[in-house]
C-alpha cells in the first residue's frame, strides 16, 4: 500500500490532510479545508479520514496539538517530519506534471 | 412495524438498500440478529436520510463511548444510529448537506476489510479451541456414571454444538471478507494502482 511506503507517492487523502495542517485543524475543520481547496473534488470519507490521522500520527507527520483537549475537538499540526514529506511530494508531483507537459507540448507541435 | 429478514455480506450493498428504504419513508428501528438472516425493523419516517455503515474495529462493550463514532458524528454533523452483530450504523438527514462515503479511496475500503478479515480468523481459531477443550471433556464424561459425570457429558456436547456451529459462521465470514478484498484488489488494478 503507498501510504505504508516511506518515499513512495502520497494517497490523495493523506497529501490534502497533510496540506490542510499547516495551520492546527480539527476533522469537520480538515474536511472543509479539503473540500475548499479542491474546489468540491475530493471529499473525504470518515474511515478514510479517521484512518489517514491515525496512520500519520504513528508515522509523527503529525501531531495532535494538545493531550488535554477534554470534551473540546482534538485539533493536530503539521511535524517537521510531515512538511518533508509534503516537499518530496510536491518535487514529485512537479517532475510528474513537467513530462507530462513536454510530451503533449511535443505533440501539438507536430 | 415494517419487518424484514436479510442477510449483506456487503458493507455498500446494505447501505444502499437501506438508503433505498429511507426513500421510502422508512428509517431504520433495529437489526436482530440471527443465524441464517438477520431481521431489519423499520418504522414510519417524515424525514430522508443517508446510512453510512463501518466495522466496529473497537472492543464491543466500550463501542458506545469510542473515539471513532465521537469522531464521525463531529466531523460530519450526524447521528449514532446503533452498534449490531459487530458493525456501526451512522445517518444524517439528506437536507443537513453532504454525507460521503466512508471510504472515499480503495486503499483505505481494502484495509478495513483486511483488519475485518482478521478478526473473523481470530474469532474461528477461539471457537476451535474452545470446541477443543470441550472435546477433551466431552472424552471423559463420556463413560461416566456419576451424576457430574453425566452434566458435564450434556453440558459439553451442547459447547461443543455451539462451537462447531460458531465456527463454521467466523469461516464463511472470513471467506466473505477474502472474496470482497480481491473484488478490491482487482478494481485498483485495473485503475492502474492508486
Amino acid at each position: 500500500m503507498p501510504e505504508s511506503f516511506d518515499r513512495g507517492a502520497l494517497t490523495e487523502a493523506v497529501y490534502y490532510v497533510l496540506l490542510s495542517l499547516f495551520e492546527p485543524n480539527h476533522g469537520y475543520g480538515i474536511m472543509q479545508k479539503i473540500d475548499e481547496m479542491s474546489g468540491g473534488r475530493v471529499k473525504l470519507g470518515a474511515g478514510t479520514l479517521y484512518g489517514a490521522l491515525n496512520t500519520l500520527c504513528t508515522k509523527k507527520w503529525i501531531k495532535p496539538l494538545s493531550e488535554f483537549s477534554g470534551g473540546r475537538k482534538k485539533e493536530y499540526i503539521i511535524t517537521d517530519l510531515g512538511k518533508q514529506a509534503v516537499f518530496d511530494e510536491i518535487e514529485r508531483l512537479k517532475e510528474l506534471a513537467e513530462n507530462g507537459e513536454k510530451i503533449v507540448a511535443n505533440l501539438k507541435e507536430d | 412495524m415494517n419487518e424484514y429478514k436479510k442477510r449483506f455480506h456487503d458493507l455498500e450493498k446494505e447501505e444502499s438498500w437501506l438508503n433505498e428504504m429511507s426513500e421510502k419513508g422508512l428509517a431504520l428501528k433495529e437489526i436482530k440478529w440471527g443465524i441464517f438472516k438477520d431481521t431489519y425493523r423499520f418504522e414510519q419516517c417524515d424525514k430522508k436520510y443517508v446510512y453510512r455503515e463501518d466495522y466496529n474495529m473497537e472492543d464491543a462493550l466500550e463501542a458506545i463511548t469510542s473515539p471513532y463514532i465521537k469522531f464521525v458524528t463531529e466531523t460530519y454533523n450526524c447521528e449514532f444510529v446503533f452498534i449490531s452483530a459487530g458493525k456501526i450504523y451512522f445517518r444524517k438527514e439528506v437536507e443537513k448537506g453532504d454525507f460521503p462515503p466512508v471510504y472515499t479511496d480503495l486503499d483505505s475500503r481494502i484495509k478495513a476489510e483486511k483488519k475485518q478479515f482478521g478478526k473473523m480468523v481470530g474469532w474461528a481459531c477461539g471457537a476451535f479451541v474452545i470446541i477443543n477443550s470441550c472435546g477433551l471433556n466431552f472424552y471423559n464424561t463420556f463413560n461416566s456414571d456419576t451424576v457430574f459425570g453425566r452434566i458435564g457429558f450434556i453440558f459439553s456436547t451442547i459447547a461443543i454444538v455451539c462451537g462447531i456451529i460458531c465456527m463454521v459462521m467466523f469461516i464463511s465470514a472470513a471467506l466473505q471478507r477474502h472474496r470482497k478484498i480481491k473484488e478490491l484488489n482487482k478494481a485498483r488494478d485495473e485503475n492502474g494502482g492508486e
